[in-house]
């Protein structure tokens, strides 16, 4: 079996079906995404058909997960091979043949010294030749590509069965419980529910943006309240803060909050509407929001052009709905209650909301050094050309026998100039 | 000082695209008209376009604010810079390299053109872009793409002089040297490539709370990436060189083309963030 795995065949066969897979996984809409979504309005017989084989989440299947095992574990037959090799090559206990052999009567100190200006090494001897190494380390390289690429396959797996990803929209003021009341939840199959090891509060919001109205940074500042002491966090776009083995990442979804009291037939209801930040001050943002009466509420929300740009109040307009018959539409100022078809309604409150969202996962670190491995492993493979030489000063000429490991084609000048230096002659 | 600089950004640009231009023309007079007298100096016009270039990209970069990763016209003017450098420090290291000035000057020249008709318009970074890991991703990429660049140079080379060794590319070196200079450019553009990848992926875990997204540029990032490692362990187990090889990488690299500048195009790919 091992093998069977190590054979050239087999690993260019599973590069080319992995290549293939991924690809493929491409081209086939994935299940639970826009496009998806399009293709199953535009042919839904192919769409029926792509899921029922499977086929709509290719990453996600078994397929996929054989593939990528196979390929794990003819990397780890790899890397053992690569490790006899660079034994091998390193501690070698047998004098090659090489067609790059020449003879001169210089003495074998001499041939030392002008492979030390050409910066060889000694490396001891080998059956009574000298042996000398130019840049051995990237004998190394190949085994080290392959530890990394073992390394990555086995931490990535560890990383997908394991993370736990969620997700709250959180306004100014709320606490969000460990067991919180999460927007979105979901992980790997050896993933358990998400648990905070403290309530959460968000104190406040800053987003700020750029005179286009584009974001430029969103931060966020969170309180947690562990055994009656409040430790405070900032976390902004592409800056997380970890705490406690979860990190929490600011997301680019802000918005405002509007808490709104609708009164219908002598009953109030509060009602709580989030609506994302307007995109630019030419462009307001809308929510909507069913109301038990079986109406819906419909928010209009734009930057007010009078206060302070992109961060000032937001000037909010709101209106009825049921079927196709929509109210007038009223502006929401705070305290002041506004008939829209009806109901009426007030705005009691003004917040921000933020988008926070908390990851646990375990083998990110061993992932990236695989990566890093692989990178290495590569540049010393492709940077470097080691190559080895033997002299043996036994008899009354010296013998100089040169190899390259790889890239000869490259290298080859070096034996000329060796042999033009040391006026050596054809064997 | 800003809109001085942001007025000489694009006119610096243009120097160095004609500078590169008079450099193509007197590499490919050089090469294939067999006058050698010309190559020194389209080797000194090619230095001279590269110090305007950098000059060009340091003026953008002071009245901008961030590096040249944003719009096309700066991620074409940074692949053409890091082409044309990668080359200059290979052809003083491999005299076999030298010749690939016939492909290296006119792609530079492409890319410039191609830059500056997009246009100079200045994009602002969304919160996303900065940090360490995002400079390190697209400066790996760039290094990727100079590298897979000299490596399809050598391989278009190769094939030309294989077809008439004693023609029009007689001073070209021999097709070994040639198809050896591929397969290590070659390795080069799949370890720039894989820690371009890495170092992306190190950026959206922390932008975007998760390290791989299926993305459309993630998804034949990596198909382009396996590619590489197909061509490698083509020439490393089955021995491919020569024609074989040389096709087989001009397959690769025109996949990292399309992965470069065409996926990010895709509607609903987070790169579409830019190159809009």
């Amino acid at each position: 079996m091992v093998r069977a795995l190590l054979s050239r065949r087999v690993a260019v066969a599973l590069i080319f079906v992995l290549m293939s897979l991924v690809a493929l996984g491409y081209v086939i809409p994935r299940q639970g995404t826009a496009r998806a979504e399009r293709f199953a309005l535009e042919s839904p017989e192919l769409a029926s058909l792509l899921a029922t084989l499977g086929l709509d989440d290719i990453f996600g299947s078994a397929v996929f997960a054989v593939v990528l095992a196979l390929v794990l574990i003819a990397a780890t037959a790899a890397m053992v091979h690569q490790a006899r090799i660079v034994w091998r090559r390193t501690f070698r206990h047998a004098v090659p043949r090489s067609e790059a052999t020449f003879i001169t009567d210089r003495p074998p100190a001499e041939v030392a010294a002008a492979l030390r200006s050409h910066r060889y090494l000694p490396a001891g001897t080998v059956l009574g030749h000298g042996r000398y190494l130019r840049q051995p380390w990237g004998l190394w390289g190949g085994l080290l590509l392959h530890v990394g690429l073992v390394v990555a396959l086995g931490a990535g797996v560890l990383v997908i069965g394991t993370e736990r990803r969620a997700v709250a929209d959180l306004a100014v003021g709320e606490v969000l419980e460990p067991e919180g009341m999460w927007l979105y939840e979901a992980g790997g199959r050896l993933s358990s529910p998400l648990v905070l090891d403290a309530p959460l509060a968000l104190e406040s919001v800053d987003p700020t943006f750029w005179p286009n109205d584009e974001p430029r940074q969103i931060s966020s500042v969170l309180v947690f309240f562990e055994d009656a002491v409040e430790e405070t966090v900032t976390i902004e776009v592409n800056r997380p803060v970890r705490r406690d083995g979860l990190v929490y990442y600011q997301d680019q979804a802000v918005g405002h909050t509007f808490l709104l009291e609708v009164a219908q037939d002598g009953v109030v209801d509060r009602v709580r509407v989030d609506v994302p930040w307007p995109p630019d001050r030419a462009t307001p943002s809308y929510a909507d929001v069913a109301l038990e009466s079986g109406g819906v509420l419909q928010l209009r929300s734009s930057v007010d052009d009078s206060a302070a740009g992109m961060t000032g109040a937001p000037a909010v307009v709101v209106r009825h709905a049921l079927g196709e018959e929509r109210s007038a539409a009223g502006t929401l100022t705070v305290g002041v209650p506004i008939v829209v078809g009806p109901v009426s309604v007030t705005l009691a409150d003004t917040l921000q909301w933020s988008r926070i969202i908390v990851v646990r996962n375990h083998g990110i670190g061993v992932l990236f050094a695989g990566f890093f491995m692989i990178f290495f492993g590569s540049a010393l493979i492709y940077m470097t050309a080691p190559r080895e030489v033997y002299v043996d000063g036994s008899g009354a000429d010296t013998v100089v026998i040169w190899r390259a490991f790889r890239f000869r084609e490259s290298v080859i000048e070096e034996y000329e100039t060796l042999r033009q230096e040391l006026q050596g002659r054809e064997r | 000082m800003t809109e001085a600089l942001l007025m000489l950004d694009p006119r610096l640009h243009l120097v160095a695209a004609v500078l590169y231009g008079v450099a193509a023309a007197l590499a490919v007079l050089a090469v294939v008209g067999r006058r050698d007298a010309l190559s020194p100096w389209a080797r000194r016009f090619a230095h001279l376009a590269l110090a305007v270039h950098t000059a060009a990209i340091i003026a953008r970069w002071v009245a901008v604010g961030h590096g040249p990763y944003v719009s096309r016209y700066e991620v074409l003017s940074a692949n053409a810079w890091v082409a044309v450098a990668l080359f200059a420090a290979t052809a003083m290291r491999f005299r076999a390299a030298r010749s690939l000035a016939v492909f290296i000057y006119p792609s530079a020249l492409l890319m410039m053109g191609i830059g500056l008709y997009t246009g100079p318009e200045v994009e602002l970074l969304p919160p996303t872009f900065s940090g360490i890991w995002l400079a390190l991703h697209v400066a790996f990429y760039f290094l990727a793409f100079g590298t897979a660049l000299t490596a399809v140079g050598a391989s278009v080379l190769y094939l030309l002089k294989a077809r008439s060794p004693d023609g029009r590319l007689a001073r070209v070196p021999a097709p070994l040297e040639l198809d050896a200079l591929a397969y290590r450019f070659g390795g080069l553009a799949f370890a720039f490539w894989g820690i371009g990848m890495l170092a992306g992926a190190i950026w959206a875990y922390y932008a975007w709370g998760r390290f791989w997204g299926w993305d459309p540029v993630e998804t034949w990032s990596l198909v382009t990436w396996l590619a590489f490692a197909l061509y490698l362990h083509m020439r490393r187990f089955y021995a491919w060189k020569g024609a074989r090889a040389a096709y087989l990488l001009i397959i690769c690299f025109l996949l990292a083309d399309g992965t470069l500048f065409f996926t990010s195009l895709i509607d609903g790919s987070l790169h579409a963030v830019y190159f809009r």
